[in-house]
């Protein structure tokens, strides 16, 4: 069996991603299993989503423990403790990883020895669909080092796209995206899980308390700020000071109160704190707001 | 009554809300809250109805440097009478100082202020309770993924209603919450938009001058739901008011006025700007429902007193 994960944002399609590896999968004459994972759904937030593929028939359920391959959309995940997607790496993993950074610096920052593969699938997707949701990179990527045919990756990727809704001229473009991603991808030699580790879990017999200490209580104020969210987008709203009136116009819209107004009227950005939805840009009467691609996010 | 929000830039700069949150990028939502509780200042307790709004605060963390209480979704305005009877007695015992007084604001979304929770809201209203009530209306359940309320607009399409031949997304009305709440004949009833800020600020500013029940039904676009992106969301919160399809209105005693009457813009290109409104011109264009929903528009305006 061959296990796949995929991490992720909110936003990025990466569920889509999953169902389009799925349904290729499926279409080569695969026994599959494809679930996305997530909390509250929210755009930003960490997604993941998991594929088995297997010659006979899957017994296993629930989360993959231990990943054959594991593929990174968002290389800002990385650094995050709570979702961090190596968790289920083993020395026989393969890593694919979509960054703007290369595979050295990859390599020590993340201290990574498997074998690894660094594309900078948001720039291709970019440049080829005008918009950066990089799901359908992620996909042929994927199904590429996989090794399966582009006809079939492109039939799944049609199918997936038309159910969601996709606009046909968008889908073309998200065609012509995958078959890039696949020209420029080899494949890999993927392992097959054979052995599927179980964690033994203990039975509890719950044990009653009061609701003051059973209930989620937090007596700290205004301690979310402890919380970045810098990564949840690709890039940053820059200032350029020389054009700006002080209008107050970007701090007053900013629903993450990411703005503050310095002591000569100035608004200036938390980046720590803003999520990009670039609002401010927008609204910017001046247009003196761009944005900016975030290197180290 | 003077007003201390004359431009946008008397706006409060002390924050209540820290960053942080879970909170979708570019929600209108937060945008409101953080507005709300600027004006309303920091001797706050907001009484927060599961919703979206549940993710400003996750374990063990909180954007409020005032309280939050936390309550399921059809609840809200009883826990907000448990709330405001405790301080009101405390007071009165003299166990704690009336300068430590908090105001109660009710956060809800549309799913539990116009379903799941109206009839404990109307029921607050009955008894006179005194507090804030604010209804982000994103118009669906958007929290679990955008399935339709009794909020939903006729036509648009959600997570249930999704366009096919023969329907054209939601097939009911929305539900005049504005209306229903001003036949109780409350103090003060308001719409508000995160595209007016400045009318958002005096209309809390007003409604404070009275004792009871003080009502905002705020206009509240969802980038994932509605189908727009994160940075178009004052545009389209400013088209809705601008087309008519969201009068910005206060009612006084049950007295309604107007607080945008200007001309207003063809419904269509409020409707242009959303995915959730595409099957209305893609792959044809749907005159008969565009029709439909510039006609109720244009009859409402109809109706109000210039």
């Amino acid at each position: 069996m061959i296990t796949v994960s995929l991490f992720g944002r909110g936003g990025q399609g990466i569920k889509t991603a999953s169902h389009i590896v799925g349904d290729a999968a499926f279409t080569s004459g695969n026994h599959v299993q494809d679930q996305p994972l997530y909390g509250a759904e929210r755009r930003g937030a960490p997604i993941s989503a998991y594929v088995r593929i297997s010659q006979t028939p899957i017994l296993e359920r629930g989360k993959i423990t231990n990943s054959s391959l594991v593929v990174i959309a968002d290389d800002s995940l990385l650094d995050s403790i709570v979702d961090n997607p190596l968790q289920t790496v083993t020395d026989s993993t393969v890593i694919m990883i979509n960054s703007s950074k290369g595979v050295s610096e990859i390599r020590t920052r993340y201290n990574i020895n498997n074998v690894l593969a660094v594309l900078d699938l948001t720039k291709l997707t970019q440049d080829i669909t005008h918009k950066s949701i990089p799901g359908v990179a992620v996909a042929s990527t994927t199904c590429k080092l996989l090794g399966f045919e582009f006809d079939v990756i492109e039939k799944s990727l049609r199918a997936e796209l038309k159910e969601i809704g996709i606009h046909q001229e968008d889908i073309s473009r998200n065609v012509e995206l995958a078959r890039s991603c696949f020209n420029q991808t080899t494949h890999a030699k993927i392992e097959t899980i054979t052995k599927i580790k179980i964690k033994e879990s203990p039975i509890i017999d719950p044990i009653y308390h009061h609701p003051q200490i059973s209930t989620c209580t937090i007596t700290a104020t205004g301690n979310s700020r402890l919380r970045e969210r810098g990564a949840w987008s690709n890039f940053k709203p820059v200032i350029d000071y020389e054009g700006c009136t002080k209008c107050m116009i970007c701090y007053v819209y900013c629903p993450d109160s990411a703005f503050t107004i310095d002591v000569k009227g100035f608004p200036v950005v938390d980046y720590d704190a803003c999520k990009g939805c670039n609002i401010c840009k927008t609204e910017c009467p001046t247009k003196v707001i761009s944005l900016v691609r975030r290197e180290n996010k | 009554m003077e007003t201390r929000f004359r431009t946008l830039k008397d706006i409060p700069l002390e924050e209540e809300l820290v960053p942080g949150t879970m909170i979708c990028a570019g929600c209108g939502g937060a945008l409101l809250v953080r507005i709300f509780e600027k004006v309303l200042g920091s001797n706050v307790i907001t009484v927060n109805a599961a919703g979206c709004m549940t993710m400003l605060s996750v374990f063990p963390f909180t954007p409020f440097k005032s309280s939050w209480f936390y309550v399921a979704m059809a609840s809200a305005p009883a826990a907000a009478q448990g709330v405001r009877d405790a301080l009101d007695i405390l007071i009165k015992k003299n166990k704690i100082d009336s300068k430590d007084n908090l105001k109660v604001l009710v956060l809800t979304g549309d799913g539990a202020a116009s379903g799941i929770g109206l009839q404990s809201t109307s029921a607050a209203i009955q008894r006179g309770l005194d507090f804030y009530y604010l209804v982000y209306d994103n118009e669906a359940f958007s929290n679990t993924g955008f399935q339709a309320s009794e909020s939903s607009p006729f036509a648009s399409a959600t997570k249930t209603t999704s366009p096919t031949e023969t329907h054209e997304g939601v097939m009911s009305q929305k539900k005049d919450l504005f209306e229903i709440w001003r036949a109780h004949k409350p103090p003060y009833v308001a719409t508000i938009s995160p595209a007016f800020i400045k009318d958002m600020m005096q209309k809390i500013e007003r409604s404070s001058q009275f004792k009871g029940p003080k009502l905002f039904i705020a206009n509240s676009p969802c980038p994932p739901g509605w189908g727009i992106e994160s940075d178009q969301v004052i545009r389209v919160a400013n088209l809705a008011v601008e087309t008519g399809i969201w009068p910005l209105k206060e009612a006084i005693n049950g007295e309604v006025r107007h607080t945008w009457m200007q001309k207003r813009r063809p419904v269509e290109e409020y409707l242009k700007t959303q995915e959730r409104f595409e099957h209305l011109f893609k792959p044809t264009r749907n005159d008969e429902i565009i029709n439909q929903l510039q006609k109720r528009v244009d009859d409402y305006w109809s109706s109000v007193k210039k």
